[in-house]
């Protein structure tokens, strides 16, 4: 196959469903009696409408999302802790943890359990995607190729869906068509550079701007990629800290039944709770709702609420892919 | 007689029948659906194909031996309907602000990318060819259909499948062209 055909396959072998599984309501609306029988003409044309009119349908799922969205509360009676004591407790954990040594030829592991949620605001139930169990080996100095494999969760037997995250070298990262190579940038941390002072860390968070915003997107992305680095990782809780708007949600879960206490910021387009266990304050994943969606030329447009949440189960530096511990 | 036009002349008499098409074809359908439109509007798009299907089995033509490129060409006619729906899935593929905040997976489109430099121009591209080019090029990269069957599919001559998929190969390759820092491709 020609190389821009392999990429386009490529791109389609992406965006395939993840677990060759057909919805589950589908063969009965197909198949049923009633539903084989001819359709209400009223009915097509709603969803014709609702598609057609994207402003006015944009206008109304903003309203409906407007609201507090509210991902895992649950709500014990007690008051909820100050948002300084949670920054504290878990900075303090997490700079408590013995830094893990980790060799620049070396392998960042992170296991973790992802759950997507979609809710388009019509009749039809949620569509969940997963539980996924998710395995990536992230390189070290990022100049090796990683790689990310999935599968769902309850289903050990289901085949591994595997994704290579090219190693970012001298710049250029290589593509599926060895004759395009693209230019890069190091993974975030890679280079070994980022902070673990306190007011350095909120300087890095602001680097590309000042909008709290950012900052907030940069520290849970630091977050997360930091997981072996435990001076890092307690510079970072602390400098959320001093993000304005950031607060506390107690009795939250993630996406492993995990009960933790979460620092959460909502922002126009989305609202994330970063996720630490309720008794030690270990930092254990994300919930995250996308509210809105820019597009590339800077419009926004309202999403189905798309509610993202990924525990992580295990963090180790490993000397090769497939190493686990 | 084939196996799918014995279900489909079955199917008149038997509506049950008319299962045995769906098992053969429904993932392959909904799968090329999924890719096009995401999760929320391929279930929609499958099952009206399978309605329209079974709406016409009363006329199908017993010496088409193979359905999947009739059922191809029902579904691409759906999809046509949606095409503001295909044009926001393709927006949103494209890695946004909003999503940049967790890592990858939080965007599970872009924790597959090999090269995310690639995908987003690749992306732009497929959003910005005509439907008739875009349906051939897909079609026959997403589905592994032969000219004769995409031809069938979409009703169309088989020098228009050339020339479609000539012309949407060549907006392609000028996007990746401008990103290929290589020169060599």
């Amino acid at each position: 196959m020609e190389p821009d055909l392999r990429l386009v396959r490529e791109l389609g072998e992406q965006l395939a469903p993840p677990t060759g599984a057909l919805p589950a309501d589908l063969r009965r609306r197909v198949l049923s009696a009633p539903v084989r029988a001819p359709r209400p003409r009223s009915w097509v044309s709603s969803r014709i409408w609702q598609t057609a009119l994207v402003g006015a349908a944009a206008a109304a799922a903003i309203a409906a999302i407007t609201g507090p969205v509210v991902i895992t509360h649950s709500g014990d009676g007690r008051p909820p802790p100050a948002t300084v004591d949670v920054v504290r407790l878990a900075s303090e954990r997490a700079a408590a943890v013995p830094a893990a040594i980790a060799w620049p030829d070396q392998f960042i592991y992170t296991e973790s359990v992802v759950l997507y949620r979609t809710i388009d605001g019509r009749s039809t139930p949620p569509a969940d995607d997963g539980p996924l169990l998710v395995r990536e080996w992230r390189s070290v100095n990022g100049t090796h190729d990683g790689l990310v494999r999935e599968r769902p969760r309850d289903q050990p037997a289901a085949a591994w869906r595997d994704a290579t995250v090219a190693g970012c070298r001298d710049g250029y990262q290589s593509t599926a068509v060895p004759e395009w190579r693209v230019p890069c940038m190091p993974d975030l941390g890679s280079d070994g550079s980022l902070p673990v002072d306190v007011d350095a860390m909120l300087a890095y968070l602001r680097r590309s701007g000042t909008s709290d915003d950012q900052a907030f997107d940069n520290a849970a992305r630091v977050l997360y990629v930091s997981q072996h680095a435990s001076a890092v990782q307690a510079a970072v809780v602390a400098a959320i800290g001093r993000i304005p708007g950031i607060t506390v949600r107690p009795g939250v879960v993630d996406a492993a039944g995990r009960p933790g206490v979460a620092l959460a910021y909502r922002s126009r387009d989305a609202e994330t709770e970063l996720v630490f266990d309720a008794s030690t304050y270990a930092y254990l994943g994300v919930n995250r709702t996308i509210l809105r969606r820019t597009t590339p030329n800077q419009a926004t447009e309202p999403a189905s609420r798309i509610l993202i949440r990924q525990a992580v189960e295990h963090v180790a530096i490993v000397d090769s892919i497939g190493s686990v511990r | 007689m084939g196996v799918d036009a014995e279900s489909m002349r079955a199917a008149r008499t038997d509506p049950d029948r008319f299962a045995d098409l769906y098992d053969r074809y429904a993932a392959q359908l909904y799968h090329y659906a999924y890719q096009r439109v995401g999760a929320q509007t391929a279930e929609d798009v499958v099952a009206d194909t399978f309605l329209a299907a079974f709406a016409q089995r009363d006329s199908y033509d017993p010496k088409r031996l193979d359905a999947r490129p009739w059922l191809f060409g029902i579904l691409t006619r759906k999809l046509a309907r949606h095409f503001r729906a295909e044009k926001t899935h393709y927006r949103a593929l494209l890695r946004t602000p909003a999503e940049s905040a967790v890592d990858g997976h939080a965007d599970r489109v872009a924790a597959r990318v090999a090269a995310s430099a690639v995908r987003a121009p690749l992306v732009a591209a497929l959003g910005k060819l005509s439907a008739g080019d875009r349906d051939v090029l897909l079609l026959i990269a997403w589905c592994d259909f032969s000219y004769d069957e995409v031809a069938r599919a979409l009703d169309i001559p088989l020098g228009t499948v050339r020339s479609r998929l000539n012309r949407a190969r060549r907006k392609v390759r000028a996007v990746l062209g401008d990103i290929d820092p290589t020169g060599e491709a």
